[in-house]
């Protein structure tokens, strides 16, 4: 892996006794003296270590704002709205009047900000709404008993009826789990729905999403990313949202780590991790999958269904299988970008998503 | 070629480095006092571990040393663990045997957001049956980074331009529990064998991978 500390020395207390100027042949006759050294030279390390950390200042771990950002029942300043008896972050861009854009963000767990580019829709005439679901992102955080299936598609519900005008369209654009989401609210409240775009949803029942997942996840045993993932298990520990999320957020680095499956090119940027939310919706449909294909033959309204070139646990006959619940579908690839279409592929992903949008408007 | 890779590792850490780890007290002869232990697993990510260890007898037999794990990967110096400390065996009662393990563990993490050196602890207890050419014994103990520096990337600062380096201290860490098997080869060889699971102070902090393995080969001379 590339390192992101490049020029700084790693600080092995050891290296006295890899220096070069100590003979072989003085190690090999003097392994005793050798071990002895080491011990001297950890214990004083941890001395030192000591010494030093009773004259710097030490933070804990959950300290709000020090290692994740505030939320927005901890931060007044940041845009919210109260619905469904949470606080979520929520901004619009656009006249009010226009047909409105509903953007889902992907997880559960992960938040809106890579999908700003989408706020560009708003100099077509758009008004388009973001918000970090429950949970996630600089939304208000839950125990993990809150978050089912429904709860997603009760928050959605709510939002758009804050935001939403007498006769006003309302279009719902969903990456990954949000394509999920909107296909979720679209299987249950068909009619209130003009149009929909989906970007690489995992799945519309859970088995298809699952395998999708199983396929952007598999651990390589021997592998960088797989162990960076796993070995800060033993140093991060605590049990509150912020320790929760910011080790979350450390662990994200997968997402982007060199060779990831899902085609990402670099980091993208993000708020906050819901940890909570993500491993708790991922308990929950374990234990009651779903399945948000009943009434989707119902929708007749032309679906904008885009898959990247990138993204190789996806790809084309993955795409082809999910979208197929819906009985009129655009499928789309986007070149030149993995699963962050609206933040790496924006250049191919605007005049498509623009044309059909258009089309509904 | 990893493996290979691995393997190198091993013998490099042996040839430098020292520890210990499953101890057969009664296998252990006045005239092999010194320990060279090579382990491979999963510890919090797969590993190879190899370490020194040295008996001396304070009133009960101790073994003092010292030991050196990395996880796999392409980067093989970004991540690992070292551990000093002891083992004592506290009962002997027949072919039963306790032994309280106590470890000053410093531990190195890094990947493209974040850089952490931690330093923390282990307590642990072993018993079980011991005989001069196997044992089986279960285990308990608690780990603990009881406190970290934490410094952060770019990338990171870019997500979150307030984000605070500096030293951390932590509020959970982990027990495991399991057990482990020996088997002695002739005069010298010791073969090892340990299973078990971590259990998260808080658990909503439960690792990943929730278990640990570990093969061993220990040489006594």
């Amino acid at each position: 892996m590339r390192s992101a500390f490049q020029g700084e020395p790693i600080p092995l207390y050891t290296d006295r006794i890899f220096a070069p100027d100590v003979p072989d042949q003085h190690f090999i006759n003097h392994k005793s003296g050798v071990l002895m050294k080491t011990l001297f030279f950890t214990l004083l390390a941890a001395v030192l270590a000591a010494a030093t950390l009773t004259s710097c200042e030490t933070v804990e771990w959950s300290e709000p704002g020090a290692l994740v950002p505030l939320t927005v029942d901890q931060d007044p300043s940041l845009p919210s709205i109260s619905v469904n008896g949470t606080q979520l972050h929520a901004e619009t861009y656009g006249n009010p009047n226009d047909p409105m854009i509903v953007v889902l963000h992907g997880g559960p767990g992960s938040d809106y900000r890579s999908l700003l580019n989408c706020s560009k829709f708003a100099a077509d005439g758009y008004f388009v709404v973001f918000y970090d679901q429950r949970g996630s992102g600089l939304s208000k955080r839950h125990g993990k008993e809150v978050y089912t299936k429904q709860i997603f598609i009760d928050d959605l519900n709510a939002v758009i009826n804050y935001y939403r005008k007498p006769g006003q369209k309302v279009i719902l654009m969903g990456l990954s789990w949000g394509a999920m989401l909107a296909t979720a609210y679209v299987n249950e409240h068909p009619a209130e729905i003009s149009g929909v775009v989906v970007m690489e949803p995992g799945g519309f029942i859970w088995r298809d999403a699952e395998a999708y997942i199983k396929r952007c996840r598999s651990l390589e045993l021997f592998g960088e990313t797989s162990n960076d993932y796993l070995f800060i298990d033993q140093i991060v520990t605590g049990h509150d949202h912020n320790v929760l999320d910011y080790k979350a957020a450390v662990q994200a680095a997968a997402d982007f780590a060199k060779g990831n499956k899902v085609g990402n090119q670099g980091p993208s940027p993000f708020w906050r991790i819901g940890a909570v939310c993500a491993s708790a919706s991922f308990e929950y449909v374990r234990a009651h999958p779903f399945d948000y294909t009943a009434n989707l033959q119902q929708y007749t309204t032309r679906v904008l269904f885009v898959y990247s070139e990138l993204n190789t646990a996806y790809g084309k006959a993955h795409a082809e299988h999910v979208s197929s619940a819906y009985p009129n579908v655009q499928l789309v690839e986007v070149k030149g970008t993995g699963h962050e279409i609206p933040y790496f592929g924006w250049a191919g992903f605007y005049p498509v998503a623009k044309m059909y949008l258009d089309t509904i408007r | 070629m990893k493996k290979l890779f691995a393997a190198t590792i091993i013998l490099l850490a042996v040839a430098e480095a020292g520890l210990s780890q499953n101890i057969n007290w009664r296998s252990l002869g006045e005239d092999q006092r010194n320990i060279i232990h090579l382990n491979f697993g999963y510890d919090y990510g797969v590993t190879a571990e190899a370490g020194y260890g040295r008996m001396f007898t304070f009133i009960r037999p101790v073994v003092v040393g010292v030991d050196f794990s990395v996880p796999m990967g392409e980067n093989l110096v970004d991540d690992f663990k070292a551990k000093i400390g002891a083992q004592i065996e506290v009962v002997e009662m027949g072919g039963f045997s306790a032994t309280l393990r106590i470890f000053s563990i410093f531990r190195r993490y890094e990947n493209e957001l974040v850089r952490i050196v931690s330093f923390g602890s282990e307590l642990g207890l072993v018993a079980g049956y011991y005989s001069p050419t196997w044992h089986a014994a279960g285990e308990f103990g608690f780990d603990k980074s009881i406190v970290s520096h934490l410094k952060h990337s770019d990338v990171m600062r870019s997500s979150y331009p307030r984000i605070r380096n500096g030293w951390y201290i932590p509020s959970g860490g982990h027990f495991y529990y399991g057990i482990q098997a020996g088997k002695t080869l002739g005069e010298s060889l010791d073969l090892s064998f340990r299973v078990g699971a971590t259990e998260a102070q808080h658990i909503d902090e439960q690792a990943a991978v929730p278990y640990y393995l570990q093969l061993g080969l220990g040489i006594r001379f």
